[in-house]
Parts: C-alpha cells; structure tokens; sequence
C-alpha cells in the first residue's frame, strides 16, 4: 500500500486561482465604482446599469467559484437589486448608488481578508447595507445557489421548475449547448459550478457528451473534453443566460438558441422524465445507454445551426494575457543581462578581424535591441485605472467636505511603466485631498467670488520626450504664497528678510510636516501629505512643477520617467571605478587643472563663466585610492538644490543601461540609485547626483557620514551576479 | 486529497479520498494506467471518502473503463462519495458515468 501525492499541491493551485480571481476582481470593482458615479449624474443610462449588473454578476460568480462564499452571498443581494433596475422594477436613485459604493468597499475588504494591513469587512455594516438595499427593492435575502431543487418540478410548463425570480415573465425554452476550452479548467474555471448556477434560473435538463473524450493514454488530465447540451425552462432572457458564463465566454463554445421545435420540446420532456440508468458492471466500449443519450442523439440530429460559434484558432481568442508581474520582471531582467552580454560580445568583436563574426555579433546586437525595446513595451500600461479610481475619492471627499466638485481626466490612455504607475496612486492621493480641502472653497464662497458651483479637479497625463507629465490642476482659491512664506519664516525654515522666488515658497509646501492649515481635518493638514508626494516623485527620478494664481487655482505637474528599468546617462570613471550619471541632470563637462584648484586657494569652488559651482570629488566620496589625473573633469548638473560639479578622471561617452537593483546589503547607500554591467563585466554604479549633492551640503555642515567604497558596492554587485547566474538552470 | 493503491494477487483497488479535482488529475491518470498495465484482471475504484469530484475525475474514471474494456480487465466502482459529490455530479448530468450495478 503506498499514498501518494497530498493536500499541497492542492492548497498551492487553490490559492494560485484565489489570486487570479483577488486580480480580477480588483480591476471590476474599479470599472463597478466608475459606472456608478457615472450612473449618479445620469440615472436613465441602461447600459451604465447593465454595466454595474455584469459587474456585480461577475464579482458573484467567480467569488462563489473560488470560494469566496461571503462575497458571493453579500454581491449576490446587489446584483439581484440592479436587475430589478434592469427589469424596469426598481429606480435607480443616490441612495441606492451610494449603498452600493459602501458595498464595494465591503467586498474589497472580503477580497483581500487575511492580508497584512488591508481594512478588515464589517459585517455589521454589511448587514445594515443589505438591510437597506432589501427595503429599497421589497425583496428578501437571497443565497446564491442554495435553494435549488434537483427534481424539476412537474408542475410548471412543459415540467420544468421555474426561476423564484423568473415566475413573473413568459416561461420559455432555451437550448444550449456549452463546450469548455482547453484551457477552460487551467484558468480554475469549473463547469459543474456553471451548470449549477443555470439551474436556478428555472427547469434544466442536462445531457453531458463524452463525445470527445481521447483514449486513457492520450488524454491531457487537466483539460475538460466532455460537453453538455441543455434544455432550460426560464423567463429570464437570453443575455441572463449567457451572464452565467460571462467570465467564461472567451474560452468555450456557446450557444443559446430558443427550443421552438417539436423535437426539442419533446427531447425537454423526455430528458425532464429520464430515469438515469446505471452503467452495466462490465463495461462495453460505448458509452451509456439512456433516455438521456437518446435524447442527445435526437438533439444531435436536430441541431440549430450554431450561430457565434467561437473557434479555438481565431487570434481573437487570445487577444491578451494576464502575466503576474513578477514574471514580467524576471523576463526584463533577463533581457537586461542579454543586454550586457550582447555588449561584451560587440566589444570582444573588435579586437579580432573575422568579418564572419563581426555579422553574427551585428545580428545579434540589432535583435538584442529589438527584444529590449519590446520587452520594455510590454511593461508600459495605460494610467487609465489609476485614474479612475480617483473618481470615488473625489465624490466621497465632496461628500464629506460639503462641496461640489467633478473630476475630469484627460489622457487616461498615456502608457507609462507599470513600477511607475504602481507609485502614483500615493502621490496623487494626497495631490487631490490637498486641493480638495485648502484649494477648492466652500459652495458658499465660491458663489460671492461669482466663480461657478461645481468647482473642477482635472487630472491629466501626457507624453513629453522620455517623460511623461502629470497634472493635478484645480479651479480653487490657489496658493497664498504670503501664508506659505509666513508659516516658512515661523518654522525657521527661512530667515525673516528672505528674498523668495514663487518656485521657492512653492518648494517649501513639500518640506516635512509644512502645512499652513489653521486646522487639521480628516482630509488633510498635518503636513504629511505633500512630503510624501515629494519623496515618491523623488524616487521615481522625477521632479514637481506647481504653478498657482490667486483665486483661479493651482496646477502641479509630475514630470516622471517612461521607464525605470533603463536610463540614458553619461560614463564616467575616477581610477578603476565607473559610474553613470543620468544624461537628464548634466548641464555641462568643464576641465578642472591644478592651476585651476590654486586659483580657488584649495577651495571646492569652479568659476564657471563667472558663476561659482562648488564641486564634489567623486574619489573623496567613494574612498578611491588612486592617484589623481593632471586635468580632470568637472561634470556641472543640475539640482533642486541648485547647480553642483561631480568631479570625475575621464568622460568615456553616453550610454543607455539596464538599471540593476543594489540587493539588500546596499540598499541604504542613497547616492547610489542602481548599478548596471559593461560590455567588459565591470560594474559601474548609476548616481544619483540629488542626493549626492544633499549628501555633501550635508556633510559639510554636520561632518561626513560613513563613507561608501565604490569598490567595495562593486565587488558586492558582481559576486552577487555570480551566485544569480550560477544558480540559474541552464540548458542541457 | 489522497489517492492510495491496495493491492492483491488478483486485483488493484484505488481508494479516493477528499477533493478529487485537476489537483490530483494528473496522478489519478498515472495510477490508472499503471494499474490497467500490471496484469491483473480485476480494477476497482473506490469513492469512500470522496468528498468531491470534478470532471476531469469523471472523463478520466470513464476513458479507465473504456480501457479496462479493451484489455479485458474487470472494471467497478465501489463505495459511495459524499452526497454533494454526487449532487454537484447530478446537476451536470455526470453521476451516469461512475456508477456501475455491480458495485452498490
């Protein structure tokens, strides 16, 4: 006796279609909140209601086939509430949107039980919602698929038990026949809890098929071949019957036809009264014989014509994938390393004179850019959602704050890489509370300034070069530059006679805990929000521009990278170390002599044009013990600080590199935003002269910190490569 | 989910246990066809202790009979799974299939 196999395996593929299904819901409850609010301002939109139904229906469905039975039970009262508005029973109204934005934020809550960090569901709350979603539709809760019976009840038209919700209208006949895809059970999909859905809409007779079913030795166990053909007694419509497999439809062979004809109406009565016979103990070759396969056969005989159809082989099927996106980043680093190694290839080319390798190594470098190219493409998304979910936002806040504002987006299909978009959110976030509480004014005061009620947020993304810009503009009151300066000079964070510029006392707004609110809401005013904003953007290599006009509002733009997986910068190295200096930052390269350095009397000033630059040593810094150049470099960039010189031996060219993360050891080492290889496997570290220059004003002041060994980060970095690569399998 | 093998001189008896699902399809099929190729006469499936079955169970359970046909091994299913096992089977008009009057 052996055992074999256990409960692993299954937990692990339960919890991988848990996750599958936690993603999916979380983009639906994204487009569910965008319908409703757009249903608000407009109750008569049918397609809005249609809309939030499949939604919802969707939510249920999935939810009740992942195991997410609370979800499925508490969306299912929801959807049964917007098919009544379908039904024309029931008037779409606030209340009812309003309940079912709560609702939303319950079902979240439920997807993502158990993580850490996420809002627990209330299930008071919840009950008080479906109490009143209950009142507002006259129904009682309901269960998905529970009341059921699986004896079709003989009373009813042609013998079939109806739908509870279906008796109202005419009860007709539909014929269906249902195929499941190849990849139909992979993508945690299960028929049987298809089937059992459509039977609570009314009476369901069911033949299955094993038709297609391969011989033992050839048959892929994870694939679904048998097929069903069903006759189904319902008042519901055909776009209700076809909503059960709306999470399925691109995967499976549909059809929903109405049984008019004498055969099916006769193979409905047959099916309905079929005693289902046991198989004979020895087996034959064909399969069972009973009322229910001569049904089928009939039926087989018979058959409609199977208008739409999908065939498995038409593009269209597999329009597009959903990839976790961790794999997405394996791959991108993986394209990052054929980067380098194409690199090395090249150079190793020209040192030797075989024209023959020299093409292949051609070939190879315009694919490998090809592939970096795409690769890239593929991880830029539009910021669409991000967006979208802002509308919910800014309606509660108005709510809660007493105004009248709309959100309008502009370039909601601007790609941008998906780690950027993933940090946007934040920053937005606290954008839009800021301008919601100081910069948008009370209906009230709006309408003595003659300014109109709905004041307006207008969020709105761009391409701009390399970057892309994204704007928070507001129609407010704007920024009151003397309340910024005097809260500054309060706080000590300027002197009294300081001449500001407004791109100063703007920058002060993103100091730590600045805020010159009088008084601290739920919304905003502890002066945390815009620090964040800051620090986000900072990391993102990317900088804020705020532009503001009294009593017309306040307009800031995020200029952000397209990616940051790749970056255009400039190599340098001081002895036998490299670094990379982004090419966005660097205004200039100037000689640094020794005649240059006695004129400053040992200061670490340049003169440049009559401009005085202080200059950091980059061998200082990183503790480089070599000998210094006669001439050196100076590489002039620019800061938020202001313009700053990186000292360097030589500028060896542009270069555009795969950023490499530092790995924990690392991590904090700030002036350092990445690493990257070149073509010849040394490593050269990817600057980050923001705070390379913060770090030096520093130091100045307070003394320096420890101080960092490039060659040491460099040393770490290319051991670290060795470990991944000899790790990684490799191709027998 | 457990799927265990009792043998004797004259026959293989596969015993499932819990969810019988796409989980475990791929080892059913295994243990199917190592059975029906180890030459003995008899093959004989248990359901005690199933507590769910799904279809790639069932065309797997049906495609094992088909075979044991062909090679002239006595195939039967034994024992009784759990009842929403055999409702939720009912429902997609599937119970046909795993039930012979031999072994009830």
């Amino acid at each position: 006796m052996s055992e074999r196999g256990g409960p692993l395996s299954n937990t692990v593929n339960a919890e991988i279609f848990k996750q599958s299904f936690r993603e999916e819901a979380r983009e639906i409850l994204v487009d569910l909140e965008s319908a409703l609010l757009e249903l608000n301002d407009n109750h008569g939109d049918h397609e809005l209601v249609g809309r939030v139904f499949r939604g919802l229906h969707t939510i249920k469905g999935s939810g009740a086939m992942f195991g997410f039975e609370d979800l499925a039970t508490f969306t299912h009262n929801l959807e049964t509430a917007f098919d009544e508005v379908r039904n024309g029973r029931l008037q779409i109204n606030s209340e009812l949107i309003d309940l079912t934005l709560d609702a939303l934020d319950q079902i979240r809550a439920m997807l993502e039980e158990g993580a850490v960090g996420a809002p627990q569901a209330d299930p008071a709350a919840c009950a008080e919602i479906l109490a009143k979603v209950r009142h507002l539709t006259g129904k009682p809760e309901k269960r998905p698929e529970k009341e059921k019976s699986a004896v079709p009840n003989a009373g009813s038209p042609a013998g079939f038990e109806t739908a509870s919700g279906a008796a109202a209208g005419q009860v007709r006949e539909w014929s269906i026949h249902f195929a499941p895809g190849p990849d139909f059970m992979l993508n945690g999909a299960n028929p049987v809890l298809l089937l059992h859905e459509l039977r609570q809409m009314g009476g369901l007779a069911v033949r299955a098929s094993m038709a297609a079913v391969p011989p033992l030795g050839e048959l892929d166990p994870e694939r679904c071949y048998i097929s069903w053909e069903m006759v189904l007694a319902t008042a519901a419509e055909r776009e209700a019957i076809r909503d059960v497999f709306i999470f399925v439809e691109d995967n499976c062979e549909l059809t929903i036809e109405p049984a008019s004809t004498p055969v099916e109406n006769q193979a409905s009565a047959l099916l309905n009264s079929a005693q289902r016979p046991s198989i004979p103990a020895s087996a034959s070759n064909s399969a069972p014989a009973s009322a229910a396969d001569l049904t089928a056969k009939a039926l087989d005989d018979k058959r409609i014509p199977r208008g739409g159809r999908r065939d498995y082989d038409s593009p269209d099927n597999a329009s597009s994938l959903r990839v976790p996106a961790v794999k997405l980043d394996q791959f991108v680093n993986l394209v990052g390393e054929l980067v380098t190694v194409q690199a090395r290839l090249t150079e190793l080319v020209a040192h030797h004179d075989d024209p023959e390798i020299a093409s292949v190594a051609e070939e190879i470098e315009r694919l490998t850019a090809s592939l970096r190219e795409n690769s890239m493409n593929i991880r830029m998304m539009p910021i669409r959602a991000t967006f979208e979910k802002f509308r919910r936002l800014v309606h509660d806040l108005a709510r809660d704050l007493g105004k009248n504002v709309e959100l309008t987006i502009e370039g909601a299909e601007t790609e941008l890489d998906k780690t950027v978009i993933d940090q946007l959110s934040d920053p937005l976030m606290h954008l839009i509370r800021n301008s919601m509480d100081h910069g948008i004014e009370p209906p009230k005061m709006r309408g003595e300034l003659g300014k109109p009620a709905i004041a307006t947020i207008h969020l709105s993304a761009r391409h701009s070069g390399a970057s892309v810009l994204i704007g928070v503009a507001d129609n407010g009151g704007g920024i009151d530059t003397e309340a910024v300066r005097n809260r500054a000079i309060e706080r000590g964070l300027v002197a009294a006679d300081a001449q500001l510029t407004e791109a100063e006392t703007y920058a002060l707004l993103f100091q730590p805990g600045f805020s010159t609110a009088k008084q601290v809401t739920d919304v905003s005013g502890r002066g945390v929000g815009m620090d964040v904003v800051r620090q986000r953007v900072d990391s993102l290599r990317g900088t804020i521009d705020v532009a503001s006009k009294p009593g017309q509002g306040t307009s800031v733009t995020l200029r952000l990278p397209l990616t940051l997986a790749i970056i255009d910068g400039l190599l340098v190295n001081v002895g036998d170390a490299f670094f990379v200096l982004p090419l966005a930052n660097i205004l200039e390269c100037i000689e640094l002599t020794r005649e240059d350095i006695e004129r400053a009397n040992g200061k670490h000033v340049a003169n440049v044009r009559g401009e005085l630059i202080p200059y950091i040593r980059l061998r200082q810094h990183f503790s480089i013990d070599t000998p210094r150049p006669a001439i050196e470099q100076i590489m002039v960039v620019e800061t938020e600080g202001g313009r700053y010189g990186f000292v360097v031996d030589r500028v060896l060219g542009d270069c555009q590199t795969v950023i490499k993360n530092l790995g924990r050891f690392y991590r904090h080492v700030q002036v350092v935003s990445g690493a990257t290889i070149l073509g010849d496997g040394t490593v050269a570290l990817i600057l980050d002269p923001e705070r390379l220059a913060q770090d030096a004003v520093r130091a100045v002041s307070h003394g320096p910190r420890g101080r960092v060994s490039a060659s040491a980060i460099a040393a770490a970095i290319k051991q670290s490569l060795r470990e991944r690569n000899a790790a990684r399998p490799r191709a027998s | 989910m457990s799927l265990t093998v009792e043998q004797s001189e004259s026959q293989n008896v596969i015993l499932l246990e819990g969810a019988i699902d796409i989980a475990s399809a791929g080892e059913l099929k295994e243990l199917l066809l190592k059975a029906l190729g180890s030459g003995k006469k008899k093959l004989r499936v248990s359901f005690d202790g199933a507590t769910a079955l799904d279809v790639t169970a069932v065309e797997l359970l049906w495609a094992a009979e088909r075979e044991a046909a062909k090679a002239g091994v006595e195939f039967s299913f034994a024992g009784q799974a759990a009842p929403e096992a055999l409702a939720a089977l009912a429902d997609a008009g599937l119970e046909t299939f795993l039930v012979s009057s031999g072994a009830k």
